[in-house]
């Protein structure tokens, strides 16, 4: 990884200038070619995780979780790799494994009691979850270029745009919170986050490319 | 929802805002079923906007998360929360066979005139089994911790669940306290420090995870003593 910084929330490096345009395949590649040094990270827990929980997170909640337990699920997966860390093919990709750990998981909550599941709503998680695990999502090395696509897309926007990502993103706080806050309709509030996330999305993919499978 | 919205981008919108209903659920699953391009969108939506999340909510950050990584491996490390708890009934069972009252009663010229209450009691106890009740109680001694400040967990059953750290043979379990009563006022100011306290209740697993239900709490001025563990 070329010099970057480090962000203090999600240890994700961001801020390399060279890196703002990177087509869809290069990045599809780059996590097909995920290196058998990963196969080290296995055996030290701490480095599994700092390594693949941004992106791992992100895939479970594409998966269907609901967001207060995209971290909870994350947690297992991460346990689960650890005890069963001997069972991984050298060479093999690690975060596809990975994923492919977190999709059982996920099977194994849906099936359980709609009021103790962690997934949303059973119809919708059984779409999200009627895909094979593809090969192709992000590298955790290539996760940096979509967070850095990310904030140089948020920064183009309005300030009070921002504000409002920022407010509900950081604090959680929903519309109507927001709309109090903010002097605005809570109406309002949704339209603009509608709009801010569309423009923020095309944004993105127009960096990076079309990131996610 | 504005009209100038799509049904599916109106639908997505909820979906974000976390006040998606069930039938709104069904509907934006009937749409993306049928159009892959929709499906993949929603997908790389809900996966862009975790990873901002990630980025801008303080308490899920990467070393937030890895920290709460750490404890559950920590928890579930040497035998894992179940072999625990059934390491703990087999040791009631024991104790509740040993114990006291033996089973010399049952024996001798008398035995006879035990028999019918003897009856009565097993159908009455067959009836209790049969009937929802509580979990035999379990004294579980060690220090009462908060998951969010101390464990750092994001995503506790509730915002500072006081967890009871139990160190026993060198290993250190977490039970996570359960109560319908606020625990605060009994347990004291375990945000700032541990707490040493025996914690009686209900004991369960869920989710890999050891859970009281608190029953009784009694809370100790000195520290637990170095190899506390449980008390059957």
């Amino acid at each position: 990884m070329a010099a970057g910084v480090v962000s203090a929330r999600t240890g994700i490096v961001t801020g390399r200038p060279d890196t703002t345009i990177i087509p869809a395949p290069v990045i599809a590649r780059r996590a097909r070619d995920a290196t058998p040094s990963m196969d080290d990270s296995l055996h030290d827990f701490d480095a599994l995780v700092r390594e693949h929980q941004a992106g791992l997170r992100a895939w479970i909640r594409a998966l269907g979780a609901q967001d207060a337990w995209v971290d909870d699920i994350a947690q297992e997966v991460f346990l689960v790799a650890h005890r069963r860390r001997e069972t991984f093919v050298a060479g093999g990709n690690v975060g596809a494994w990975l994923r492919g750990i977190a999709r059982n998981l996920v099977i194994n909550e849906r099936r359980k009691d709609a009021r103790r599941t962690r997934l949303l709503h059973a119809s919708l998680a059984d779409v999200l979850l009627d895909e094979p695990v593809p090969d192709l999502a992000p590298s955790a090395h290539d996760l940096p270029l979509v967070v850095a696509a990310m904030n140089e897309c948020v920064a183009q926007l309005p300030a009070r745009s921002r504000e409002l990502l920022r407010r509900r993103y950081a604090g959680d706080e929903n519309a109507s919170t927001l709309a109090r806050a903010l002097d605005m309709s809570s109406e309002a509030v949704r339209q603009t986050l509608v709009r801010v996330r569309a423009v923020v999305k095309s944004c993105v993919e127009g960096k990076v490319g079309e990131v996610w499978p | 929802m504005s009209a100038d919205l799509s049904p599916y981008d109106a639908l997505v919108a909820a979906l974000h805002e976390g006040d998606l209903t069930a039938a709104q659920a069904d509907e934006l699953a009937a749409l993306v079923r049928t159009r892959p391009e929709l499906r993949r969108d929603l997908r790389r939506q809900l996966a862009l906007w975790e990873l901002w999340a990630q980025e801008q909510a303080p308490e899920r950050t990467a070393e937030s998360f890895l920290a709460a990584c750490r404890t559950r491996l920590r928890a579930e490390s040497d035998d894992g929360s179940a072999r625990f708890l059934e390491a703990l009934h087999r040791r009631q069972a024991d104790a509740a066979r040993t114990g006291p009252t033996g089973r010399r009663w049952l024996r001798g010229p008398l035995a006879f005139a035990w028999a019918a209450p003897l009856a009565a009691a097993l159908v009455a106890l067959i009836v209790w089994l049969g009937l929802p009740r509580a979990v035999q109680a379990t004294t579980l001694h060690g220090e009462a911790v908060c998951a969010a400040c101390t464990l750092h967990e994001p995503h506790a059953a509730h915002e500072h669940q006081p967890v009871l750290r139990i160190r026993e043979g060198g290993t250190e379990r977490l039970c996570y306290l359960e109560s319908e009563r606020p625990l605060y006022p009994e347990i004291g100011d375990y945000c700032e420090r541990p707490v040493p306290i025996d914690a009686t209740g209900g004991l369960r697993t869920e989710k890999g995870r050891l859970i009281l239900a608190v029953q009784a709490l009694t809370r100790h001025e000195r520290p637990p003593s170095s190899d506390p563990g449980a008390r059957p």
